[in-house]
């Protein structure tokens, strides 16, 4: 056989797509390397065009327009957790507007949302939460909201429109949504009485290796604050930062790890691997759903509160389109879904009428101010940087 | 350095090959600087600025983000800790690597290909979802557990299996097995069977074999190995976190922590430098002692 | 067959010169035929043990994946023993979500974009470095060395800041051009070590006979990188598909694979969904790594059976006696 046709090329019929793509190339290509380089960053576009962006599809079956106006054309893009994607809650949206694509990006903690945005990632709604929301003003990442276009505004349950962190200088720059409140959570099989205070969690001995803490230090340096006898976890100063990272480090051998997540926190505790530890209201509600029993108890040492709504970025691509999202997040349907799933104190009086007494009464939605009675709003404390260097600390020193 | 460096390269001719090379090298290098060293550089220059989660990338500070490193005792823990780590991961992987090598390319016959591509294979299966998967095997209720109970082996599950340096040590060794095991089958297949009877004849015995033959031949092969496989490692994060719990906080979590969670870009950027260096160094040293430079090139 | 190492087996002709030791590598080639298992310890016991430590270190490699998938069928959240009922709502439910098809989408098309350009560019690296000498040429090497040795977390951060002072919108497109310069040296190193075994003589016996450099590169050095260039797009595709950390900050608003499994790991409460998803991705995968050897060996068997043993040789023979 002549050189030219050295090997039996598969004729690009029988090829499969993938088969072509990542075909041997032959030596004509391999020589016209710039034509090659051109092409590759021509490839870009064809990149974009094929690729899929992030859409939820509208699997819900409501189709009535969500805030009553008509619909919306465009882009929107959303930068959220994941349960703020879910097509449960964007799906009736989405059908509302069928014009409207849904760019969506997901995270796993505010701080990862802050990184991107001061990286310079443009979005129109981001998730933020109360006490990081007015750090992200600060950072320049969002914009005050004009309160005037949201149709709901006034219809919000006074007590969590007040909270601190909601408005700053007179300007809101959030929309609270969803809240609500961490405590211990402990397992009625592996401990007879709930485990009911942080210095439990922290010295008992039967609990030994069986405790999970969540990784983040506004929760882990207010549950050790709170053992020690603090009640106030904002007003910590360097002295108590280091007798608090002394007492995790004391008690290094009772916790088995630090937990990123719910899911994670709910497979530790599920698979036996913890007893008890840090976690939010909703995980008990979450796990009976399941079919498994969890004790949840707020310690009387202190017990903390949070609040997540969403901002609007502060160079949002479409401001139109971002009110348009956000009045539905803050209108009864999607707070309902959420009130149901994960018995979140939802901000929307409006959803009363949507949810049933008892679930009403679970939450305590008759009166927000009851749920949040005697816990501890997060807020981010003036000495920051040494909460993160010390909780930094806590990790290098358990390891 | 760099930049003046592929100027002049491209513009006059290397000694007695024209300017051939740089047809050859002028679309590689010319994405590298574009999509690599830009970016190193920025960094570098981040790694001198001061930031903090209140008021994000600030003024130039000097080398206080290195002093603070190196003044922190415990990241100069955790640096220990991430090269312990590390090198037992090493060991274990160049333990098992070392026979399997040997066996493919000398033992196993036919089986040679299917067994390198079942091996290759393996490699293939996302490594979250490896270290994820790892966790239902380690864990307190999970299988090898449950199989030890089962059998009788323990009364009580062992808690160390999972949320321990062990797991860590495991599970990476496990990730980057394949990885480890290739260079030196690599190196082990351009040695002449031929050299081994011939040692066998001469009446070696297979440990004199291996130390005196097999070992030096494949010592390229290790040292590749070290440098694609070992120095990533110690940047490690995702594994230890997952698999870690609180007793395997490696260096990359430290960093990611600081830049991702703190928002200390500044503190984070120069941490990543300061690796960045150890691994060239490793790398440097690694490729001068395996005599690596013999695999490059023209005689 | 080939013997490795036996240049004096080979079929000459004569009007080319005896090439000794060529050492043409070529997949699909069964070794147990030629003769290459060395007398040493070769013992019965040493077999069986041989054999036991290779099916170890395999159940270490693939028993997570048989947890994975056997427990992508449980009809259970939890991931535990023992084993509840069989079922197929995981699958269900993960092939009727739109985000992980549109994340698995977009992972594919990012790895098969990436691989051949890694090809292209490593390769080339690989030609320029190993055939030509010249003064930075330690340099280049070291250059085109070091994204291997760089940590992905600075790749990432690095590559997140210079975009946005580029402002550059995120998205695949940037993903791709950092998976690019992340992978391609791999290309080059494993293309490069095909290179320094592949016997110059060949080359120059080419040269002598009168072919150009192109002409080298075509028939002979091209060819013979077969296997060097499967094994690298293997590599490279596998790497790009698989990446969490680059992608995780290069990313915009297309989501890959990896970073779907990572906040789905953190955040989702039905895990067994990603034990669906990557039973049925890693099997993709694995049928993609077969058809590719199958294809490999396929052409070589051809190559083999068309030419005799020293493939080179005979091309060496078409180049000479065509002119």
């Amino acid at each position: 056989m002549s050189p030219d046709s050295e090997r039996p090329t598969p004729s690009f019929e029988t090829m499969t797509p993938c088969e072509y793509v990542r075909r041997k190339r032959s030596r004509r290509e391999v020589l016209r390397s710039g034509v090659m380089l051109a092409g590759a960053l021509g490839l870009a576009p064809v990149l974009e065009a094929c690729s899929n962006s992030d859409s939820s599809s509208a699997t819900s079956t409501t189709g009535a327009s969500p805030s009553g106006n008509e619909p919306l054309a465009g882009t929107v893009s959303l930068l959220a957790y994941e349960d703020g994607l879910t097509p449960g809650v964007l799906g009736p949206f989405e059908k509302a507007n069928q014009d409207l694509k849904i760019k969506s990006a997901t995270f796993g903690a505010d701080n990862e949302a802050i990184t991107k945005m001061q990286a310079g990632f443009q979005v129109d709604l981001v998730n933020s939460c109360t006490e990081d929301a007015p750090r992200m003003y600060s950072l320049g990442l969002i914009q005050p909201i004009d309160t005037s276009k949201i149709t709901d505004w006034n219809d919000l349950f006074p007590a969590i429109k007040g909270l601190a962190g909601v408005t700053v200088d007179g300007k809101v720059i959030m929309i609270p949504e969803t809240g609500g409140t961490s405590g211990i959570v402990s397992n009625p099989k592996d401990v007879s009485t709930p485990v009911s205070s942080w210095t439990q969690l922290f010295e008992d001995p039967s609990l030994a290796g069986r405790v999970a803490m969540e990784d983040d230090p506004l929760s882990a340096i207010p549950s050790g604050a709170f053992a020690l006898g603090h009640t106030n976890p904002w007003q910590l100063t360097t002295e108590d930062l280091t007798a608090v990272k002394n007492y995790y480090l004391l008690h290094k051998n009772q916790i088995r790890t630090f937990f990123g997540g719910d899911a994670e926190f709910l497979n530790l505790y599920r698979s036996g691997e913890i007893i008890a530890g840090f976690g939010y209201h909703d995980y008990r509600w979450t796990l009976s759903q399941q079919g498994i029993d969890a004790n949840f108890v707020h310690p009387q040492q202190g017990w903390l509160i949070w609040e997540c709504g969403y901002s609007i970025g502060a160079h949002a691509p479409d401001p139109e389109n971002a009110y348009g999202l956000l009045n539905w997040y803050t209108s009864a349907k999607p707070q309902a879904y959420y009130a149901k799933s994960y018995t979140y104190v939802i901000s929307d009086q409006k959803t009363l009428p949507l949810l049933n007494d008892k679930l009403v009464n679970a939450i305590g939605l008759e009166d927000p101010t009851s749920a949040f009675q005697g816990g501890i709003p997060l807020q981010i404390p003036e000495n920051y940087p040494d909460w993160i260097s010390t909780y930094h600390d806590i990790k290098a020193g358990m390891s | 350095m760099s930049a003046s460096v592929k100027r002049e390269r491209a513009n006059r001719s290397g000694s007695g090959s024209g300017w051939l090379p740089a047809i050859y090298l002028a679309a590689p290098i010319a994405w590298l600087v574009a999509f690599f060293i830009a970016p190193m550089v920025i960094l570098l220059v981040v790694s001198f600025q001061k930031a903090d989660v209140f008021t994000g990338l600030g003024s130039f500070t000097g080398w206080s983000n290195y002093t603070a490193f190196f003044s922190d005792h415990a990241q100069l823990r955790v640096l220990l800790s991430t090269a312990i780590i590390t090198t037992a991961s090493m060991a274990l992987m160049l333990a098992l690597s070392l026979p399997i090598a040997y066996l493919l390319a000398f033992r196993v016959g036919r089986w040679e290909l299917p067994l390198l591509l079942l091996l290759v294979v393996a490699d293939e299966l996302n490594p979250l979802i490896r270290v994820y998967a790892w966790r239902m095997l380690l864990g307190r209720d999970g299988i090898l557990n449950s199989f030890f109970q089962l059998v009788g082996l323990v009364q009580h599950p062992i808690a160390i299996l999972l949320f321990s340096k062990f797991a860590v040590v495991l599970v990476m060794s496990m990730e980057f097995l394949t990885y480890t095991m290739i260079p030196i089958y690599a190196a082990l297949k351009t040695v002449d069977p031929s050299l081994l009877d011939a040692a066998n004849d001469l009446g070696a015995r297979l440990p004199v074999t291996l130390r005196k033959i097999l070992i030096p031949l494949a010592a390229p092969g290790i040292f590749v190995a070290i440098i694609l496989v070992g120095i990533p490692m110690l940047t490690e994060f995702v594994t230890p976190a997952l698999v870690g719990g609180t007793s395997a906080y490696m260096i990359g979590n430290s960093i990611e922590d600081q830049i991702l969670e703190s928002g200390n870009w500044g503190v984070g950027a120069a941490m990543s430098f300061l690796m960045l260096v150890i691994s060239a160094v490793l790398a440097l040293v690694a490729y001068r002692v395996g005599k690596l430079n013999r695999l490059e090139t023209a005689a | 067959m080939k013997r490795r190492g036996d240049g004096v087996a080979l079929e000459t002709r004569s009007d080319a010169p005896a090439i000794e030791g060529l050492d043409v590598d070529e997949p699909g080639q069964p070794a147990l035929e030629t003769g290459r298992e060395p007398a040493v310890g070769s013992s019965r016991w040493a077999r069986i043990g041989g054999w036991c430590f290779l099916g170890f270190v395999l159940a270490l490699l693939y028993v997570p994946l048989l947890i994975l998938i056997l427990f992508s069928f449980n009809d259970s959240i939890i991931i535990a023993l023992p084993f509840k009922r069989f079922t197929l709502e995981w699958y269900r439910q993960v092939l009727a979500d739109p985000r992980v098809l549109g994340a698995l989408g977009n992972s594919f098309l990012l790895a098969a974009t990436v691989t051949p350009v890694c090809l292209v560019l490593g390769t080339l690296a690989a030609v320029g470095l190993t055939r030509f000498r010249f003064r930075w040429r330690a340099v280049a090497a070291g250059l085109i060395a070091a994204p291997l040795v760089v940590p992905d977390l600075l790749i990432g951060v690095g590559a997140l800041l210079l975009f946005i002072r580029l402002h550059f919108t995120l998205s695949l497109r940037s993903i791709f051009l950092m998976h690019v310069v992340d992978f391609f040296p791999v290309v080059t190193a494993i293309v490069s070590a095909q290179l320094f075994r592949f016997d110059r003589s060949l080359e120059e016996a080419a040269l002598d006979l009168g072919a150009t450099r192109r002409e080298v590169l075509r028939y002979i050095i091209l060819p013979l990188l077969g296997p060097a260039l499967g094994a690298s797009a293997i590599i490279v595709f596998s790497w790009s598909f698989n990446d969490l950390v680059v992608a995780f900050f290069t990313a915009g608003f297309q989501t890959t694979f990896p970073i779907w499994v990572y906040a789905t790991l953190r955040h989702a409460v039905n895990l067994p969904v990603v034990n669906a998803i990557a039973s049925i991705v890693t099997l993709g995968q694995i049928v993609i790594i077969y058809t590719g050897w199958r294809l490999a060996r396929r052409f070589s068997a051809a190559r083999a059976d068309d030419r005799g043993e020293a493939t080179g040789l005979l091309t060496l023979e078409g180049i000479g006696g065509g002119r």
